[in-house]
């Protein structure tokens, strides 16, 4: 799992000033920045993940694909913060469309620089993320009609 | 290009990059039988560790190595061991949701004469991946997975997500 110290390092700061009240549990993944104001471990099993998924009230992370799906399924509000390249936190800068797009939809809020983190959170309190439906069966269907029309020869 | 022996069953080779990619392709094999005439006879993968996501299908899993865009000798090696691996599985149709190992090898088994199917990560929210801008050149059905990106790509389709 690849380090992201400015969101580590954001939260842990924010909790040691006070202005974020809520307890906080982080999983730091391989950087180099050490919490000292919040409890974290550098990586989860799955069971333990999902322990802690379950008992969160909100969840806040990186703007990537997995870690939204994640907490959708789970039914949890999300807050995150885009990777960014200029940090070096990435190759490319589609966190941030990532998190445009979800943010559009309702799906997500987004901090767009750590410093919005607390007064984020406090808007996630309230926030409902609208339901997302992934249509899975709307794609096996076209692959499928695709692969009968191949064995029937007329494709 | 017709298939030479209709009464053959149809080789369906299934393939993605471990990580992100490889868990969209299982998604979408979960709903494979509803749907599909037939399941894959073979899968590709990027990494080693990948290998046993798909263990579970019984079925041959190949591995092609990591490559990227901005690693252009990774990129060379993987181009020639997914020469080797299509040559090997000679698909009929190949569906994947990439990457760019996955591009590779659908080249070389589009070039074997195989249809290729492309389904473009849900992570592409605004326009096709680079490698899905490459492979829509010779692929036979893209689909992408948000409505804005089909509206800005010729040629491809929005017909659900995998996540």
């Amino acid at each position: 799992m690849f380090a992201f110290d400015r969101l580590v390092r954001a939260m842990d700061e924010h909790v040691a000033a006070g202005r974020i009240r809520e307890q906080v549990f982080a999983q730091i993944g391989s950087g180099t920045y050490v919490p000292k104001a919040m409890p974290f471990e550098r990586f989860v099993d799955k069971a333990r993940f999902d322990e802690l998924m379950a008992s969160a009230d909100c969840i806040v992370s990186h703007a990537g694909i997995g870690s939204i799906a994640t907490a959708l399924e789970h039914g949890k509000p999300i807050l995150v913060l885009p990777r960014l390249k200029r940090h070096g936190e990435v190759v490319s800068d589609h966190q941030v469309a990532t998190a445009r797009r979800y943010a559009e939809r309702g799906y997500v809020l987004v901090a767009w620089v750590e410093q919005e983190i607390p007064a984020a959170l406090e808007r996630l309190d309230g926030f409902l993320p609208a339901p997302r439906h992934a249509n899975v069966d709307g794609i096996a269907a076209r692959v499928g009609d695709f692969l009968r029309d191949v064995q029937s020869g007329s494709e | 290009m017709k298939r030479d022996h209709p009464f053959r069953p149809l080789k369906l080779v299934a393939g993605a990059s471990t990580g992100g990619h490889a868990n969209e392709l299982l998604i979408l094999l979960q709903r494979a039988p509803s749907f599909w005439p037939a399941m894959p006879q073979a899968y590709v993968t990027s990494m080693q560790i990948g290998e046993r996501s798909f263990a579970a299908f019984d079925k041959p899993v190949y591995v092609l190595g990591e490559a990227d865009r901005t690693k252009p000798l990774r990129s060379l090696h993987v181009f020639f061991r997914a020469l080797r691996v299509a040559w090997r599985l000679r698909p009929d149709v190949v569906v994947t949701t990439g990457s760019l190992p996955l591009a590779l090898f659908c080249f070389w088994a589009w070039v074997l004469g195989a249809r290729i199917v492309w389904i473009d990560s849900v992570a592409q929210v605004d326009r096709m991946s680079a490698s899905g801008r490459f492979v829509r050149l010779f692929a036979d059905l893209c689909l992408v997975q948000w409505p804005e990106v089909a509206r800005s790509q010729r040629g491809t389709e929005y017909k659900g997500e995998l996540f």
